[in-house]
């Protein structure tokens, strides 16, 4: 729905009447993803103790008023370590996939426009990446560089370029074939002009959409790592890292790890809701599993 | 092309891709710090005997004289002995891959059997209060860490309500060896190999929540592919015939749409179950089950190249393989699709 096909005074905000034209699951999903937001930047607002604080007196307290999440074997307050770590997992998450995706579309701006064997190689190059259990190659990176949070970053860069710079190139190789492109050549544009005035905008939005799903994918593969002991280390309220860490306990403190993990469940599913929500409007012709 | 060409090609192309991964695998288990010498020979051993295993793993040579030895190797179908535990790396595979192979194929069954009716009753009832809570269902599905959904299934289901075991491989092993020499080392052929019905039951009682914490994302993707694709054709003019002739609703089902829809489904299971190999390192560690994915973890965590090298390749070609059968299969449910260079693409 646009702002402009709307009485002005229905809706004075162009913001509010796009996101009057969202159905009720993405609106929720939004809803929870900007309290993450909020909760990631300013968490000692919201959380009731220190996450750090340790109090082993009270260590694996079940959840009451004082500690809504309870206590974890430290004495420390899941609820606050929760919020705490939201940020671990929304801002790299989001790091992680605006570097994948620069890093991939260049490339693949780089192959359709090269073509030959610069081509070539790339794309041999993205075939063995994708060819590896994704898992597996992130374990033996990260446990080659010493596992810390910016080297699952990093890791998670470098097994996510791929599918961006295939997408990409299918594009641009598109977009070059176009009559504007030709026509734009024809008026002697230079190629750094060409790609940023013609081939970017135009290959763009089916790989912010493929970067919009992939945000749910990374969160899950950072909480996966951070699970194995391949993320970040203590005493960073990681949520991953938190399961892993109740794991030892969960039989009789279930919520130790319990609450973390749902953590992870929602804020996924808050993204994966927003990334089928941005397909459908963006590229309606490839929404397969949703609609 | 005829089929027979179509894999050849294709078996040939996985080949070079299996060198390239390889290769990739070696220089990226050569990069990894810390000393093999030292951890095979022992923490507390001299100087001299790191010094000498160090030669006799052929690990002072030149990287290049190392790379070229590795290949000679690989090609005799030798992957080396395992830093470790000290077994070759062929046994060791041989050993665990079965574990996992089992979990992988009970988990993607499972996926299967609930994901597609469930996927085809949302789609029949489309815009229903189900299809809404079958959708919502199979998001909750999709976003659940499987390391999480194990817990809470071993917390219900074990502890609470007492109902399953909570994995726990060995228990069924060491009971199946008690009767007989495991043979396939698959608990369930194993099972029935002896001929104890009531150790094949134990033996599924055990499957069951690693299989369902394995199989839940899957099921969820196969859900919703399945959904959407039989909505796609339940739009197509062909359905509306078949309906204006008067056929019944379940035989247009049965004879024309499950046929068309499925397509693109079997693409997703082939993925979905190289996503089950790999995530098998997750639910392995939760459920005590000693496969591939724990093996693949240990071998990172102790530095043992060989076995790092074996569990890659294997994986790698289990999944080439797979995406393989799948293309096939393409063809057998849809005959307009030809073998061609186009759909061998890499």
């Amino acid at each position: 729905m646009r702002a402009g096909t709307v009485p002005a005074r229905k809706t004075l905000i162009p913001v509010a009447s796009a996101l009057r034209g969202l159905n009720l699951s993405a609106q929720l999903a939004l809803l929870v993803v900007a309290m993450t937001l909020l909760v990631s930047l300013f968490p000692a607002t919201f959380a009731t103790a220190d996450p750090y604080a340790l109090d082993l007196p009270n260590r694996l307290l079940p959840p009451d008023q004082d500690h809504l999440f309870g206590t974890d074997n430290f004495g420390r307050d899941v609820f606050s370590r929760v919020l705490h770590g939201a940020r671990y997992s929304l801002f790299t998450a989001l790091i992680v996939v605006a570097f994948g995706l620069t890093l991939g579309c260049a490339l693949g701006v780089t192959a359709a426009a090269s073509g030959g064997w610069l081509d070539e190689i790339l794309m041999r190059l993205t075939d063995v990446v994708l060819a590896f259990p994704p898992i597996l190659l992130a374990m033996v990176v990260v446990t080659a560089l010493k596992p810390s949070l910016e080297v699952t970053m990093l890791t998670l860069v470098l097994i996510g370029w791929p599918e961006y710079a295939r997408v990409m190139r299918a594009q641009a190789l598109v977009v070059l074939s176009r009559e504007y492109v030709l026509a734009a050549r024809a008026l002697g544009i230079g190629p750094l002009a060409l790609l940023a005035r013609h081939v970017l905008p135009n290959a763009i939005p089916p790989l912010i959409v493929l970067a919009s799903l992939n945000l749910g994918i990374v969160i899950l593969s950072l909480a996966a790592l951070g699970f194995l002991g391949l993320g970040a280390g203590q005493p960073i309220p990681e949520w991953g890292r938190m399961v892993s860490d109740g794991r030892d306990y969960f039989l009789d403190s279930w919520w130790y790890p319990v609450y973390p993990g749902l953590a992870i469940a929602l804020l996924t599913l808050a993204f994966n809701t927003l990334g089928d929500t941005l397909r459908d409007i963006l590229d309606p012709t490839t929404s397969r599993e949703s609609n | 092309m005829p089929l027979s060409r179509f894999i050849l090609r294709r078996l040939f192309l996985m080949c070079f891709m299996l060198i390239a991964v390889a290769a990739v695998t070696f220089f990226l288990s050569r990069v990894i710090p810390g000393d093999p010498a030292q951890l095979r020979a022992g923490m507390d051993a001299t100087a001299e005997e790191v010094e000498r295993m160090r030669q006799r793993m052929g690990l002072d040579r030149p990287i290049g004289e190392q790379f070229i030895q590795y290949f000679a190797d690989l090609l005799r179908g030798d992957l080396g002995t395992s830093i470790f535990n000290n077994l070759p790396v062929l046994d060791n595979l041989q050993h665990f891959f079965p574990a996992t192979f089992e979990l992988a194929l009970v988990a993607m069954l499972f996926a299967i059997f609930v994901g597609l009716p469930l996927g085809a009753l949302s789609a029949l009832r489309h815009g229903s209060w189900l299809d809404q809570g079958l959708r919502l269902g199979a998001m909750v599905g999709l976003a659940f860490p499987s390391f999480v959904l194990g817990i809470v299934l071993i917390l219900i289901f074990f502890y609470h309500l007492d109902w399953l075991p909570s994995g726990r491989r060995l228990e069924i092993m060491a009971q199946i060896r008690r009767s007989a020499p495991p043979i396939t080392r698959l608990l369930l052929v194993d099972a029935l190999l002896a001929g104890d019905i009531t150790l094949f039951v134990e033996a599924a009682r055990h499957l069951i929540l690693p299989a369902v914490t394995l199989g839940l994302a899957p099921l969820a993707r196969l859900m919703r592919f399945t959904r959407a694709s039989l909505l796609e054709e339940l739009r197509q003019p062909y359905t509306q015939t078949a309906r204006s002739k008067g056929l019944r609703p379940r035989r247009i089902l049965a004879v024309h749409l499950l046929r068309n829809a499925l397509i693109p489904t079997v693409t997703v299971m082939g993925i979905a179950f190289g996503s089950t190999l790999s995530g098998s390192v997750l639910v392995e560690t939760i459920f005590n089950w000693p496969g591939l994915g724990q093996y693949a973890f240990n071998a990172v965590f102790n530095l043992d190249y060989p076995a790092i090298v074996g569990v890659t390749l294997l994986t790698t070609t289990v999944y080439l393989f797979v995406n393989l059968l799948v293309d096939i299969a393409y063809v057998y449910l849809d005959p307009r699709i030809q073998f061609s260079g186009a759909a061998a693409g890499t």
